[in-house]
């Protein structure tokens, strides 16, 4: 691991948010045309004759991977949540960052689609083996998906004052490599149980709980 | 049923889209009639038989002292001076729009100073205006520009600074630098947005334009409505009036097709005026 003091976003770190991911302006495959125009056109950042067919060429194979080939004309709004999120995440790993960062990618998609997206984001991680760092407020989704699941919570709460105490790491646990797991294998659902169980109890026990404290 | 939820067929919503406009005329044709029987020869509601043939003079027989027929001639110095003026102001409003969405040190240094200049009333400019540029076309011209400009760039600016922040992070985490998220990413969404402003403008541009052909031209929409009030011809004012409309309508309208048909990403979802 090397120490870098980070200023602005780069194109190290590949980012996808819960909405406007994607650029609305653009249809489809030229959303993964615009990192590689950004790479090798910095004054008109469009990309003409052979180096357009070459990223073209490139986009199409990247939207049969990721299942958006029929649709690689329409605009992003014409798009279900789940394919636009589809779209948001192969064009952040156009670039091919070292770490994707993923802030609530699921939150606004239906409960099937986030399970395919579930599915999809682990063959993806799996394929790449990249360095994946998932922001969630779903504990399942985080067991399900995570090697290692950091709990963020405010350790002191202040009912008259909620945002007196920071949140802060209150629990880290280890869940080990899921390389060779599909999604739906059960054998890291113990742990995730007691995990999950652990976080109730720590709930439980703090003085001045607060369960009714929003998560934040 | 109650009358919020009652929605006119397709016969009855064209019989009450025309009923202001024939409402309207009526009461001029009455109104004409009750001035007419007092005197004969009435000016301020001729006879609309009379308006229309003298509409029909001014768009298709020359003037028998310049040669030119006079409509066509005043429509085309009015269109020149209102299309070179908004097309400035556009301009600079898209440049300084972005640099004040995108940029905040730039929107530090200009966003107020332009909030102030947009208070400065346009018309008081006018005589300004003509002491330094003259009385030919440039004073009218700057007039429009002066007076949508600031309109222009703060709404502009505004639009800008909505683009989502996500989208301005990704560009980033894809490499983009200031220059290219400018004009790939905040451009191409600006320009649906210019064009919606740029509709909402000319209203006032029309009102500079006129104002400024009133004061001094040669030719021009408004020169020449100011030019025969003096003589009272309400049968030339009321066919330039009404073709000033259908002309701001018809450039409203073209916009709002260019819009559909450019940018059509932006009309994907819902209607808009």
């Amino acid at each position: 691991m090397s120490t870098v003091t980070v200023r602005e976003p780069g194109p190290d770190r590949g980012v996808v948010f819960q909405r406007y991911s994607v650029f609305p302006h653009l249809s489809v495959r030229d959303n993964l045309i615009l990192p590689v125009s950004f790479r090798d056109a910095p004054i008109l950042g469009r990309l003409f004759g052979s180096a357009l067919r070459k990223a073209e060429a490139e986009a199409n194979a990247t939207l049969e991977r990721v299942g958006l080939a029929h649709v690689a004309d329409a605009w992003p709004s014409q798009l279900s949540g789940g394919m636009q999120q589809r779209l948001a995440i192969a064009q952040a790993l156009v670039r091919r960052p070292r770490v994707l960062l993923l802030d609530e990618p699921f939150g606004a998609l239906d409960p099937g689609t986030r399970l395919s997206m579930h599915d999809f984001l682990l063959d993806l991680w799996r394929e790449s083996g990249m360095t994946i760092f998932m922001v969630s407020h779903d504990l399942s989704e985080a067991f399900k998906l995570g090697t290692r699941v950091v709990v963020f919570d405010k350790p002191r709460w202040d009912p008259q004052d909620p945002s007196r105490y920071g949140a802060t790491i209150t629990h880290d646990f280890r869940l080990g490599d899921k390389k060779g797991e599909t999604s739906n294998d059960p054998t890291h659902d113990s742990d995730r149980e007691t995990a999950a169980a652990a976080i109730r109890d720590a709930d439980a026990a703090r003085p001045g709980g607060n369960p009714a404290a929003p998560p934040s | 049923m109650r009358w919020i939820n009652r929605r006119p067929g397709r016969p009855l919503l064209f019989v009450l889209a025309a009923l202001p406009f024939v409402l309207t005329l009526l009461a001029y044709v009455v109104g004409s009639d009750i001035r007419r029987a007092a005197n004969p020869n009435d000016k301020l509601l001729p006879a609309l038989e009379k308006v229309i043939d003298r509409a029909q003079a001014l768009a298709t027989e020359p003037d028998r002292r310049s040669g030119e027929i006079l409509l066509w001639q005043d429509t085309a110095a009015s269109l020149q001076r209102l299309a070179i003026g908004v097309t400035c102001a556009a301009l600079i409003g898209v440049a300084f729009g972005l640099l004040i969405g995108l940029f905040p040190l730039a929107r530090s240094t200009l966003a107020s100073y332009i909030a102030v200049l947009s208070l400065i009333p346009p018309l008081a400019l006018l005589p300004v205006l003509f002491l330094v540029f003259g009385l030919g076309e440039t004073a009218k011209i700057v007039l429009i520009a002066v007076g949508i400009t600031p309109f222009l760039i703060r709404d502009l600016g505004q639009r800008v600074l909505e683009i989502p922040l996500e989208q301005l992070v990704k560009a980033q985490t894809l490499g983009a630098s200031s220059w290219q998220i400018m004009t790939r990413v905040a451009l191409p969404q600006l320009a649906p947005r210019l064009i919606q402003a740029v509709r909402l403008s000319l209203g006032p541009a029309w009102l500079f334009l006129i104002a400024s052909e009133a004061i001094a031209a040669q030719a021009g929409l408004g020169y020449r409505i100011f030019l025969v009030r003096r003589y009272l011809a309400m049968d030339i004012i009321i066919p330039y009036v009404l073709w000033i409309t259908v002309l701001a309508f018809l450039i409203d309208w073209s916009l709002r097709l260019t819009s559909r048909r450019a940018f059509r990403w932006a009309h994907v979802e819902g209607e808009s005026l």
